[in-house]
């Protein structure tokens, strides 16, 4: 970094951002950012210089941003805008583009803000709109990212949650993207690299992947799970429109298809237990015990074999199972979190609980170490 | 309410038909539930039978199995069992067999407890099921 360079920081809060962790599948955030900026850039460029017609050339590759840092605590990208060098792509400009990038961003900032305070832009460009389906499309319900040294109306930092994110995008289109992960059944394909994958949250999917995975995995598979990780596109209530991209379908092995289907043919039983139940002790699980536990089944499939699933009496749900000489508990409550505890089957070992605020990737680190082979 | 002191005493545990999956009962089944001011309901084998126990509780509940633990099993776990018999009321039978194993000072926190439940459910499941036989 030299002096003038420009530095842009995010933080990302929500506890799989903890200990400086930045998942990869929320990368495709900082390329996103960064188009918004240049998409407000573009806007003021052209709102200064109202004679022109066209950008100047270079205008875009001029306004390239660096990943640099990845600082302590929540994880912290820092971004640089490389002036010096990136500027020899747009020469003659360099005061008022750093004019114009600094007040991109501000613009940014308080179009998010603004989205917090229910107040929306009556349009926004194509540009806009695709970098912000991009940014923040993995956020999970508790997450957030925070654009470090802005300030909102309410003078706290500025951050995109996926409440905002949708309330905006949904104000100015009728759809919004984002990141979905499940396990669905297959349910047909095509020979020209077309899956169709029968889901429980939004029904019948059509997912392409490359022709040549065709007849290897998905042939003869009719029936089976699959395991799925797309982008795809809601409306404001969340009614699903299509899937944009497919960044993982995979067939799972029968045996194990067979212990996920009957995991969630289970939690189907204790969730439509609501109408019917007459017993104290026990409550059916709710929703985010319930979201909580398919998405254990959904990204460790190869466990299902082991748990048996019983309903506890405060709306949550627990996944009993013997393993490597102990009985283990991972209890999922009604608030989201989960724990884990157990005892040796034949010895005097015990876990206490371990807490987790969801299952999040620091619980997924433990799962592995503890139950993996 | 009498402590029980014969440690062979089995006591007769009911588990509900939800909290047993794969043949194997859910360890909440064998401590008390928060709201239980931290005593379990059990009857006593030395005055019901298995099937007996089983076929009175399902006058007011389900149940879907009988899976026993002692007297000494409870007594290692620093768990003491009063006898609680009970009289017919409108809505439930008279029950002489009933007890109580009171883990009152067991543990101090709801997930020592919770583990201290998995620890008897052993002691259960290496004892079998009482009751309903299996098929044969």
């Amino acid at each position: 970094m030299s002096a003038r360079d420009k530095n842009f920081q995010l933080r990302y809060v929500g506890a799989r951002f903890n200990g400086r962790r930045l998942p990869l599948t929320v990368l495709a955030d900082l390329p996103a950012f960064r188009d918004l900026i240049v998409a407000f850039a573009k806007d003021k460029w052209r709102s200064n210089h109202a004679d022109k017609k066209c950008l100047p050339k270079g205008f875009d590759k001029g306004i390239a941003f660096d990943l640099v840092a990845l600082e302590d605590g929540s994880a912290r990208p820092c971004m640089s805008w490389r002036r010096d060098v990136d500027q020899a792509a747009l020469p003659g400009f360099p005061d008022e583009l750093e004019d114009i990038v600094d007040g991109s961003f501000q613009q940014l900032v308080k179009l998010i803000d603004d989205a917090g305070n229910k107040s929306f832009p009556a349009v926004l460009s194509a540009g806009h709109v695709r970098a912000l389906n991009k940014l923040g499309s993995g956020l999970g319900e508790e997450e957030r990212i925070e654009f470090l040294g802005s300030q909102g109306a309410d003078g706290n930092v500025v951050f995109l949650d996926s409440y905002r994110r949708k309330a905006l995008i949904t104000h100015v289109r009728e759809t919004y993207e984002r990141r979905f992960d499940s396990i669905g059944t297959l349910a047909g394909y095509r020979d020209d690299g077309v899956v169709f994958v029968q889901t429980k949250e939004h029904g019948r999917l059509e997912l392409k992947v490359d022709a040549s995975r065709i007849p290897t995995e998905f042939d003869g598979n009719f029936g089976q799970s699959v395991q799925c990780a797309l982008l795809i596109e809601l409306d404001a209530n969340d009614v699903f429109k299509r899937v944009i991209e497919t960044f993982e379908a995979e067939v799972i092995d029968p045996r194990v298809s067979d212990e996920v289907t009957r995991c969630l043919q289970r939690l189907e039983e204790l969730r439509n237990l609501r109408l019917k139940w007459k017993d104290e002790s026990i409550l059916p699980p709710n929703a985010l015990a319930l979201a909580s536990a398919q998405k254990l089944l959904s990204e460790r499939p190869d466990f299902a074999g082991l748990f048996s699933i019983f309903p506890n009496s405060e709306a949550g749900l627990v996944f009993e199972f013997e393993t490597k000489g102990w009985d283990y508990s991972i209890e999922f409550t009604a608030d989201g979190s989960v724990e884990i505890y157990g005892v040796e089957i034949n010895g005097a070992g015990e876990l206490e609980a371990m807490p987790f605020e969801s299952p999040d990737s620091n619980f997924f680190i433990e799962f592995d170490s503890r139950f993996g082979s | 309410m009498s402590l029980l002191t014969d440690y062979e005493e089995v006591l007769f545990r009911q588990i509900h038909p939800l909290q047993i999956e794969k043949g194997v009962p859910h360890s909440s089944q064998f401590c008390p539930n928060p709201k239980d001011e931290n005593k379990l309901s059990v009857d006593r084998s030395s005055i019901t039978s298995a099937s007996a126990s089983f076929e009175l509780y399902q006058r007011l509940r389900e149940t879907a199995a009988v899976y026993g633990i002692s007297v000494g099993e409870f007594g290692a776990e620093k768990i003491n069992c009063y006898s609680d018999p009970t009289e017919a009321t409108e809505s439930s039978p008279e029950n002489s067999a009933h007890a109580l194993a009171d883990f009152t000072g067991t543990t101090t926190t709801r997930s020592e407890m919770k583990n201290l439940a998995k620890r008897l459910k052993h002691l259960a499941i290496a004892r079998g099921k009482l009751h309903p036989p299996n098929p044969a």
